[in-house]
């Protein structure tokens, strides 16, 4: 549905995957590389463009972050990059994080992908394969012998 | 190095379920957009998670993902001998270990891991020349010692054939490391000096890709006249896509 709003902005309706539908700024909505094409694709002329990969709950933070990001200019660059911390650590663990990487992935936002990833990196930094595999539940399916080979790899033979 | 890692085969029936399969499903570009931004000690801890994620982390795709992230980071590295405590190639009784020391910002220097050498503190003199990181290091007198490639921080190390010219060189081995963008390939390059019977002494160069030729080709190179100077720190120095030698 493509309306036009009293400061003469365009509005389009993104649609999550269970159904809930949200209104935004084509501004805003264009940091997404993909939802850009749609619209130059010319898919939201015509009722909502469907994001069938991304659940209501995490369509909301990602359009938050993307309203933050297309109202700052590139002075505001130190307020941008607090509020961006903030933003991360709201989103309050490594689960909900990997769901909004994933959106991030998918809608091809830059700058929201290079954040979660860089947060996500940083609570792995220092972790053993143990607590990394438990963190997304990860099955170990090396066998004895092949982890031995892949811990070896990783020492000098000539030693 | 931590010690919990055994667990093989364990049993995920009791995972909470509101975990349950985030990660199986995590696609290879997700993981390696995470793991490319890791500093590399965690990059190669994490080969031992699964099998997809070693497979993810060998790729050459994350290779060359991972190092352009690293150059965006530059980082700078010293390597420092451990016999005598200054930052050279040339070392005597050494024992045959060199300290592999990452810079970061400011004064901070740590050492990140220590380079064993072949043919320990018999070999007097070496020649070392880097490239992305990967150090080539070559025996400048020694024709017993061959020339090993090694990445210093993955740990992984290769030894490159010996020439056909070990065992009557005349002057020293100067070797050259550098990346073929045009292939992908890394290769070494290798001078040495020959002296004639009328006591003229030449340059010669030899080249291999490394981990694919089994040989070394000698390669001819229009130097009239002039002859490469060993020198002291080394070896050639890899820039802008060319190997630079010094010549007199």
């Amino acid at each position: 549905m493509s309306i036009t709003t009293e400061n003469n902005e365009k509005m389009i309706t993104l649609m999550s995957s269970d159904g809930e539908e949200f209104v935004v700024e084509e501004a805003v909505a264009a940091q997404s590389q993909t939802i850009k094409h749609l619209i130059e694709d010319g898919c939201s002329t015509e009722g909502s463009i469907p994001l069938p990969n991304v659940t209501g709950r995490v369509l909301s933070e990602v359009i938050q972050y993307c309203k933050k990001h297309s109202s700052s200019d590139d002075k505001e660059e130190k307020e941008l990059e607090a509020w961006d911390a903030e933003f991360v650590k709201a989103a309050d663990d490594h689960v909900a994080l990997t769901d909004l990487m994933m959106a991030a992935n998918f809608l091809d936002i830059k700058g929201l992908l290079d954040l979660v990833a860089q947060t996500l990196a940083n609570m792995i930094t220092g972790k053993s394969p143990e607590e990394v595999r438990r963190m997304w539940n990860i099955k170990n399916d090396f066998t004895p012998e092949e982890a031995e080979k892949v811990r070896k790899e990783n020492q000098w033979a000539f030693e | 190095m931590e010690t919990s890692t055994s667990t093989v085969g364990e049993n995920n029936s009791t995972e909470p379920e509101a975990n349950k399969g985030i990660a199986q499903n995590l696609p290879q570009e997700i993981v390696e957009e995470i793991l490319s931004r890791l500093p590399i000690e965690s990059i190669m801890r994490c080969t031992r998670v699964c099998k997809s994620w070693c497979k993810a982390i060998k790729d050459p795709s994350f290779v060359k993902l991972q190092l352009k992230r690293s150059r965006d980071q530059q980082l700078s590295y010293v390597l420092q001998d451990t016999g005598r405590r200054r930052f050279s190639s040339r070392w005597s009784q050494s024992g045959g270990k060199l300290y592999f020391l990452g810079t970061t910002e400011g004064e901070k220097v740590k050492e990140l891991c220590k380079i064993p050498l072949l043919g320990g503190s018999s070999v007097e003199r070496r020649s070392i020349s880097s490239c992305n990181g990967l150090l080539c290091i070559a025996p400048t007198h020694d024709s017993e010692t061959p020339i090993v490639v090694c990445n210093p921080i993955t740990k992984e190390h290769l030894v490159l054939p010996k020439t056909d010219q070990d065992g009557h060189e005349g002057f020293g081995n100067q070797v050259g490391i550098g990346f073929d963008a045009s292939t992908n390939k890394y290769k070494v390059a290798r001078m040495y000096n020959l002296t004639t019977n009328d006591n003229q002494s030449y340059s010669f160069f030899e080249i291999i890709t490394v981990g694919e030729e089994k040989s070394w080709r000698k390669i001819g190179l229009p130097l009239n006249g002039f002859k490469v100077i060993p020198t002291e720190s080394g070896g050639a120095v890899f820039w802008e896509g060319a190997l630079h030698w010094c010549l007199v």
